[in-house]
């Protein structure tokens, strides 16, 4: 008897801490859903750093960053706009838009990008605030590294406006 | 495999049993990485991540880690317990009913890819959910029967023995110890067929997408179904005799 309330007691603390961490929190995808304005690419990790790079700051660079995108679907994209139904859109400094629909997978770390003509892609979400978006990638372009592209939330007319 | 239980077990059915569930585990760790890029067979790295989370103040993310953690400890629980209260009934049925229950999970898993899955976050965290659960239940399941023995869905621990019983072989006395032997068999048996499991998993996918796990219940079916069919066999040889 003794034994089923304690084991009762300890079964209902650990759903009690599940709860308790899940209440009052929202979900990674309901941050998503918004448009969110590039703000910096730089290098989170570098595979080496020569004895010049020392003064060379983690920043990428545009043509670098050109080189790195460029057989990606983000590829220009500036502004990214998640809708609640499951679909992206991309849009450049150029004008240019570009749709398709994005996931999440894993514990909500992983930002997946389905688009009918190309290969699915996979990028790693750090960082995903109210307000601030950290999404990771490696590149074997240029210096091997991971890729740390920041954004920032905007408002619904910014977005419109560009 | 199933039938004999702790120390009345001989060194092939551990190895046998070791063998075919490290198979299934390696596959369905790989195909759950693939999937959805999370680790199903072992819970170490869930811990780290789940400190990492609180850390930060990610509760969801946390609530969601914890929770894995808690199937693959009820899993485990919910084997044992099995096994502890059928076993004075039918050593054999107190054996295959924790892996009956790990292949209904790995079906519905399976089946839900097949004609339901849309690809959301909460999908994606209750199919993680269900394949720690059948991940718990078989590495409770092996650990129990066999003594602690056979531990098949992460290899933390194997390693660690391994490491040990390699430097031990380094001197003759313990060479010569049988005992010793045995367990190194076991363990690198468990070793290599987890990497099987996980490569083949990894080259099937690309062939047959999520009817891998179907692939992966066939295997626990056939430990289910060799011992089913050795006890068979040896009630018929006994009312022959």
């Amino acid at each position: 008897m003794k034994i089923g309330i304690i084991y009762t007691a300890g079964f209902m603390a650990m759903i009690g801490l599940v709860c308790f961490a899940f209440a009052n929190t929202t979900t990674p995808g309901t941050h998503l859903i918004g448009q969110w304005q590039e703000v910096s690419w730089t290098y989170e990790k570098l595979d080496y750093m020569d004895e010049h790079s020392s003064v060379i700051s983690s920043e990428i660079d545009r043509q670098m960053k050109h080189e790195i995108s460029e057989d990606l679907v983000i590829h220009e994209a500036e502004i990214w706009e998640f809708s609640p139904e499951g679909g992206v859109k991309l849009h450049s400094s150029k004008g240019n838009e570009r749709h398709m629909n994005w996931r999440l997978k894993g514990r909500g770390n992983i930002l997946k990008f389905i688009d009918e003509k190309n290969p699915a892609e996979h990028y790693q979400i750090k960082v995903l605030t109210e307000d601030k978006l950290e999404i990771h990638f490696s590149t074997d372009i240029g210096a091997r590294g991971v890729v740390k592209m920041t954004f920032n939330k905007i408002g619904e007319q910014y977005a419109e406006k560009i | 495999m199933l039938k004999r239980f702790s120390n009345d077990r001989a060194l092939s059915d551990n190895i046998k049993l070791g063998v075919l569930t490290a198979i299934s585990a390696g596959m369905v760790n790989v195909i759950s990485v693939t999937l959805f890029f999370a680790f199903t067979s072992n819970v170490t790295g869930h811990y780290a991540i789940l400190a990492e989370e609180i850390a930060k103040g990610n509760w969801y993310q946390a609530g969601v880690v914890g929770t894995w953690i808690l199937l693959f400890f009820f899993g485990s629980f919910m084997a044992n317990f099995i096994v502890i209260n059928v076993n004075r009934i039918n050593a054999y049925l107190a054996h295959a009913l924790p892996l009956v229950l790990e292949i209904i999970c790995l079906l519905i898993v399976g089946s839900y890819i097949q004609f339901f899955y849309k690809e959301t976050l909460l999908e994606t965290e209750v199919m993680v959910g269900f394949m720690l659960f059948a991940m718990g239940i078989q590495n409770g399941l092996t650990a129990s029967i066999s003594n602690f023995a056979v531990k098949t869905t992460h290899l933390t621990g194997l390693t660690t023995d391994l490491g040990i019983l390699f430097s031990m072989f380094t001197q003759h006395e313990f060479r010569a110890n049988q005992q010793l032997r045995d367990k190194a068999k076991i363990q690198v048996s468990i070793m290599v067929s987890y990497m099987v499991g996980g490569i083949s998993a990894g080259y099937i996918y690309l062939q047959v997408s999520y009817n891998v796990f179907y692939i992966v219940c066939l295997f626990l079916l056939f430990i289910i179904g060799y011992d089913y069919y050795q006890l068979r066999l040896t009630s018929l040889a006994k009312k022959r005799a």
